[in-house]
């Protein structure tokens, strides 16, 4: 039974450095994931938490900067150049198919979904939740490995005793 | 059906009920993120247990001046709370009702360390009821402490808050300051142009500090 715990200051360390050295230029998935390779080999079982971690950093800081770069353009801007800023935003689509080239055992789990999707309502185009799950016509495939890696990440986020046995 | 229960639960068990009920509906009509319409209906089936967990969990002491409906409350804000800051999902499983009982308990433990303090303490309060004064006068001195804090409380709270403060850095002082202003993470991430994974690293640092602090004033 491979050990799928992570040391939560050990990565909240990695996604600070990376956040450190963000910016628009050196961001989205190709970073990421040469960023997260330079760390761990690609068949270290921690990798995919790494690389989750860090694309739910990039996404934000994506979207965000993507809100800070619209309100800030000439108002005689046309339609086509404010459609062309919103294609170049990284999603999450893109993500996985760049991780996939890469031979690494990743999955998307539902918090990466659900970070995405916040994020869009917050700062970007704000899609409803059914256009943004789309995008994955295979989701109920979806939960297995992945999610088994986020109960453990939980319960190190939550110091208190398990309790199931006082489920009604 | 989700709520039909809740009210038969809160005829069953009077006003105090009632309370929760009301609670309840308050949840219902808080902004739930979109992306879940069933939420409320998950959140709204989940209370008469916590209720009943917390009730379960309180010493019949603790149960006179501690109201389960209270906790119940307090416990679905947290999620609520904590839904919308990204930390968790709203979802039915076990996982879910796990950090529900967690969340519950530790609500249980604060209230019971509060009254285990020597002002509040229910031993103390025994002790003073052996020596005869009048329950009205334990009733009102109850309802104040528990209405509005002390001078002597906002005091110790002004300094512990300055003593924090001075032993953060200019970032962690200003989100301390949002914090306490009710911003959510989201909204502390925009304003300081992080990611929200940074805020609640910034937060536990925070936590950190005034941990410490409370130690150093207990010593």
């Amino acid at each position: 039974m491979p050990n799928l715990t992570i040391d939560l200051d050990w990565l909240d360390e990695k996604c600070q450095l990376y956040e450190d050295n963000w910016t628009a230029n050196r961001s989205g998935p190709n970073v990421v994931i040469a960023f997260a390779i330079e760390l761990l080999q690609p068949t270290d079982l921690h990798l995919p938490m790494l690389i989750e971690s860090l694309i739910e950093v990039d996404i934000e800081r994506v979207w965000m900067e993507w809100r800070t770069k619209i309100s800030k353009q000439p108002q005689d801007h046309s339609a086509a150049d404010w459609l062309g800023q919103l294609l170049v935003v990284p999603r999450l689509v893109d993500y996985v198919t760049a991780i996939s080239k890469h031979s690494i055992d990743f999955s998307v789990t539902e918090s990466l979904l659900r970070t995405e999707y916040r994020a869009r309502q917050e700062w970007g185009d704000a899609p409803r939740w059914d256009i943004a799950l789309s995008a994955w016509p295979n989701l109920p495939k979806l939960p297995g490995k992945p999610a088994r890696h986020r109960v453990e990440v939980r319960s190190k986020e939550f110091p208190f005793p398990r309790a199931f046995d006082l489920c009604d | 059906m989700a709520v039909l229960s809740s009210i038969a639960y809160s005829r069953r068990h009077g006003t105090a009920a009632d309370r929760a009920l009301r609670q309840l509906l308050q949840i219902a009509k808080m902004e739930i993120p979109p992306n879940s319409p069933g939420e409320s209906t998950i959140l709204s089936n989940y209370l008469p247990k916590i209720i009943r967990l917390a009730e379960r969990n309180l010493s019949p002491q603790l149960l006179r001046k501690v109201d389960e409906n209270d906790i119940g409350g307090t416990v679905m804000r947290t999620i609520i709370r904590k839904a919308r800051e990204g930390v968790l999902t709203i979802e039915e499983s076990r996982d879910f009702w796990s950090l529900l009982v967690a969340i519950t308990l530790n609500k249980v433990r604060k209230k019971a360390r509060y009254w285990k303090q020597q002002k509040r303490s229910i031993s103390r309060e025994q002790e003073l009821a052996a020596d005869g004064p009048r329950m009205e006068d334990i009733a009102i001195d109850l309802s104040n402490s528990l209405t509005e804090p002390t001078d002597q409380e906002g005091e110790a709270f002004a300094a512990i808050l300055e003593k924090l403060s001075d032993n953060l850095d200019e970032t962690c002082q200003n989100i301390l300051a949002m914090k306490i202003e009710g911003l959510t993470h989201i909204q502390i991430a925009e304003k300081i142009g992080v990611s929200t994974r940074s805020v609640t690293r910034y937060v536990k640092r925070i936590q950190k500090e005034l941990e410490q602090l409370n130690a150093e004033s207990d010593d």
